[in-house]
């Protein structure tokens, strides 16, 4: 794939923590491409009628983990039983 | 890129149907990809959605697992699969044998609005209620 060189301007939050990052170019250039993906897929939910909210979207994480981590949990006693 | 949740034919249904419900399926399917992890779709649940849903929302259905850096990805039935899903076809319907066999493979989470159906097939905590 080829590449670009480009100045940025960036935040000083921003920029202080690309410092920090190994390979702050890769770093960025995924976080762009996740950025474009959930914005195709907001858009793809709005044509279908679907209407997301950033709040739902949270509350729906935090549903998410909180049956994961009760299955972790059941797992862990499993495994204690069986011990 | 992990698969994280399945989606059965009662979710994928509640997705076409574009109403308040069908919001939280897509905010989870969003919240998936957000963290980087995607949902799965079996194939044979799809097929199943597709014979029940009115011809004008069926193309809404396809575009969900049309595009694979989507929201959701088709989970084909592989041949390695094949035993797994007809000895569990014995108990289920042929969809949910497909959705069961995923949840364990890819260690995933369950999304359905008929937990009672897989109440003989998966653990309890395998199976997020929408």
């Amino acid at each position: 794939m080829s590449k670009r060189r480009m100045n940025l301007s960036l935040p000083e939050d921003v920029a202080e923590y690309l410092d920090n990052v190994e390979n702050a170019s890769a770093y960025v250039a995924e976080a762009v491409r996740r950025a474009r993906r959930s914005e195709r897929s907001r858009a793809m939910l709005a044509r279908h009628g679907i209407q997301v909210t950033d709040a739902g979207v949270k509350a729906a994480g935090e549903k998410l983990r909180a049956a994961e981590d009760r299955r972790h949990r059941a797992e862990q006693e499993r495994g204690q039983a069986a011990a | 890129m992990s698969i994280r949740l399945i989606l059965d034919t009662s979710a994928l249904l509640t997705y076409v149907a574009a109403d308040t419900r069908a919001m939280d399926v897509g905010e989870l399917l969003l919240t998936v990809q957000e963290n980087g992890d995607t949902t799965g779709v079996p194939a044979l649940c799809l097929i199943e959605a597709y014979q029940q849903i009115p011809e004008s929302v069926q193309a809404k259905l396809m575009e969900l697992v049309g595009d694979d850096d989507g929201l959701a990805i088709l989970l084909p039935v592989l041949a390695a699969d094949v035993a797994a899903i007809a000895h569990l076809a014995l108990q289920l319907t042929q969809p949910p044998a497909h959705a069961v066999t995923e949840t364990r493979k890819h260690h995933a989470m369950l999304g359905t609005y008929h937990r009672k159906i897989y109440a003989d097939t998966l653990a309890a905590e395998d199976i997020l209620d929408l």
